[in-house]
């Protein structure tokens, strides 16, 4: 068991002790790449599991982002808005993206493939106009709400703070997907009419994937918030976003724990260090084609490369021993 | 009341229909063959059993009425499917995808497991093995193993000899006589009719979406448009 996750362990070490080497600016990308890493993960337990692709997750962190940044903003709007402690807006948050997770589970019982990409997506506009629309004098409309309170300060406990969450979120959803269910899950993507004809109930399954995804997606998204200390409409429901979390599972190995995670830190960096060459559009467009780059020629992602490293190494030993 | 009675049934893709007014009817213990062209609406009769179509008609097996039910309610009631091509799970081994078909009968695992690996002994060497480096007669017993670890009441097979080989045709053979003896109720859906008729003890012709004839095959056989149309005597 140890020499299985020798791997884990040393990851985790490393991680422990950077803050300790690493410039205060590296420490705070480091904490961004930890929060995209559990959003890609979320994605993952939908999408990549069940193969349920959604294009709306952002309204699944929206939801629960809005619900904690609402009842603990500190500025305190008109009545009835009442500021509730974090202790109790954080659960309440991911609580309101477990709904939010129920709402996006009814359309994947009647629409599959790309129509159910375009209901998810058209979930997130919806709520994207909303949150403008109705009642900005609450929701801060356009502008979003500013000056929302920390759960800790400071780079170094910030960081300590997102990668603990990401790995007990890692350790979680590892144990699901290394059980009955997650192998239930991973038959409804490859055939979901076989696994109904099996006397399987996918609508079981996939309720639990959606709802397990949303928990998550929400427990990122108000932790995220409360650290940026302040949630716009715009962050939240653009296309770089919904794009950054889906090309990070995709980037780093979909259908697996450790491939969102690599895809997270993998994506955060280089975007940064590519920043002063592709900013604007650019950006989604370089998106856009290492999307169809990995699609087509490396479908398992950094996950299959590493996979095919190993096998090669492994070959090679044998051949070296024979 | 037949064990699995079928009447009137019409299945639509769209507007198109696919079966038009099917009824037969099967009894416990019995091997039919349906028998057919391609396009004829096998597959589509066998996905409406289990509840894979949207139908019109009556459908009642061992006294319940199948229309309404989800796909696994059916094989709830014991009803097992090998679908045409297995529909198996390439990247899991043959054991995994054995597994998928015992959820239904997981207090009777360990004799399903036995009792297909006795039936398919080739499964057995192959347990460990990805699904999709399997070749397709392999493929078709592993379907068929998949069908039976449910421990069905009815078995449904699609096409069992598609695209095989002779010699993997007759393994076919002896594994449908095998479950035969072990008082399977068995549906084969087949373009082979020499196949199906050395197997089944009624055949039932289904050309464009109708049932055009009925009976034993020797009844068949002894019908000149058959014989030359199937038979090519």
């Amino acid at each position: 068991m140890i020499r299985r996750l020798r791997w884990w362990l040393i990851a985790i070490a490393v991680m422990c002790v950077l803050p300790l080497f690493v410039p205060m600016s590296i420490t705070r990308l480091l904490v961004m790449a930890a929060y995209l890493a559990i959003f890609a993960m979320s994605w993952d337990m939908m999408s990549g599991y069940t193969g349920y692709v959604s294009f709306g997750h952002p309204f699944l962190i929206g939801v629960a982002a809005y619900v904690s940044a609402f009842l603990s903003h500190q500025e305190g709007f008109q009545p009835p808005h009442i500021v509730l402690p974090l202790y109790i807006t954080i659960p309440l948050g991911v609580a309101a993206a477990v709904g939010g997770g129920m709402l996006f589970f009814l359309p994947s019982m009647r629409v599959r493939g790309p129509y159910f990409s375009l209901v998810s997506l058209a979930f997130m506009e919806i709520l994207h106009r909303l949150i403008i629309a109705i009642r900005p004098e609450y929701t801060g409309g356009d502008r979003g709400l500013p000056a929302l309170p920390a759960v800790v300060t400071g780079a170094v406990p910030n960081y300590y703070l997102a990668l603990g969450l990401m790995f007990a979120v890692a350790i979680g959803l590892w144990f699901v997907t290394r059980s009955d269910v997650g192998y239930v899950l991973k038959t409804i993507r490859m055939d979901e009419d076989v696994v109904e004809a099996s006397g399987i109930s996918t609508y079981k399954f996939k309720r639990f994937a959606f709802i397990l995804s949303a928990a998550t997606a929400g427990l990122g998204g108000v932790f995220y918030t409360h650290y940026l200390q302040s949630l716009g409409p715009r962050w939240a429901f653009s296309a770089t976003f919904l794009l950054d979390i889906i090309i990070a599972a995709v980037i780093g190995g979909m259908g697996t724990i450790t491939g969102p995670i690599f895809g997270g830190y993998f994506l955060t960096f280089i975007l940064e260090y590519l920043r002063p060459y592709l900013f604007g559009q650019w950006r989604l467009f370089a998106y856009a084609l290492a999307a169809i780059f990995i699609v087509i020629y490396r479908p398992k992602g950094f996950y299959g490369i590493a996979q095919d490293v190993r096998g090669w190494f492994q070959r090679r030993r044998i051949r070296g021993e024979v | 009341m037949a064990f699995l009675e079928v009447k009137n049934l019409e299945a639509y893709y769209g507007k198109a229909q696919a079966l038009k007014g099917v009824s037969f009817s099967v009894e416990k213990g019995e091997c039919i063959g349906i028998v057919g062209p391609n396009g004829a609406g096998k597959s589509t009769l066998l996905d409406s059993i289990i509840g894979l179509t949207h139908w019109r008609g009556q459908i009642t097996f061992d006294g319940v009425d199948l229309h309404g039910l989800p796909p696994r309610k059916i094989i709830k009631l014991g009803i097992g499917y090998a679908p045409e091509r297995g529909n198996l799970f390439p990247f899991m081994n043959v054991k995994d995808n054995l597994l998928v078909g015992a959820y239904l009968a997981r207090e009777k695992i360990g004799e399903n497991f036995r009792a297909v690996f006795e039936m398919l002994s080739l499964l057995d060497e192959r347990q460990k093995q990805q699904a999709g480096t399997l070749s397709g007669g392999e493929r078709q017993m592993l379907s068929l193993g998949r069908a039976w670890m449910s421990d069905p009441r009815l078995l449904l097979l699609d096409e069992p000899t598609l695209g095989l080989a002779p010699i993997i045709i007759s393994k076919i053979a002896v594994t449908i006589e095998d479950l035969k003896n072990r008082g399977a109720t068995i549906i084969i859906a087949e373009q082979n009719v020499s196949f199906t008729a050395a197997h089944a003890e009624r055949l039932y012709l289904l050309e464009r979406g109708t049932l055009t004839m009925g009976g034993t095959p020797e009844e068949l056989k002894g019908e000149e448009y058959v014989r030359k149309t199937y038979f090519g005597i």
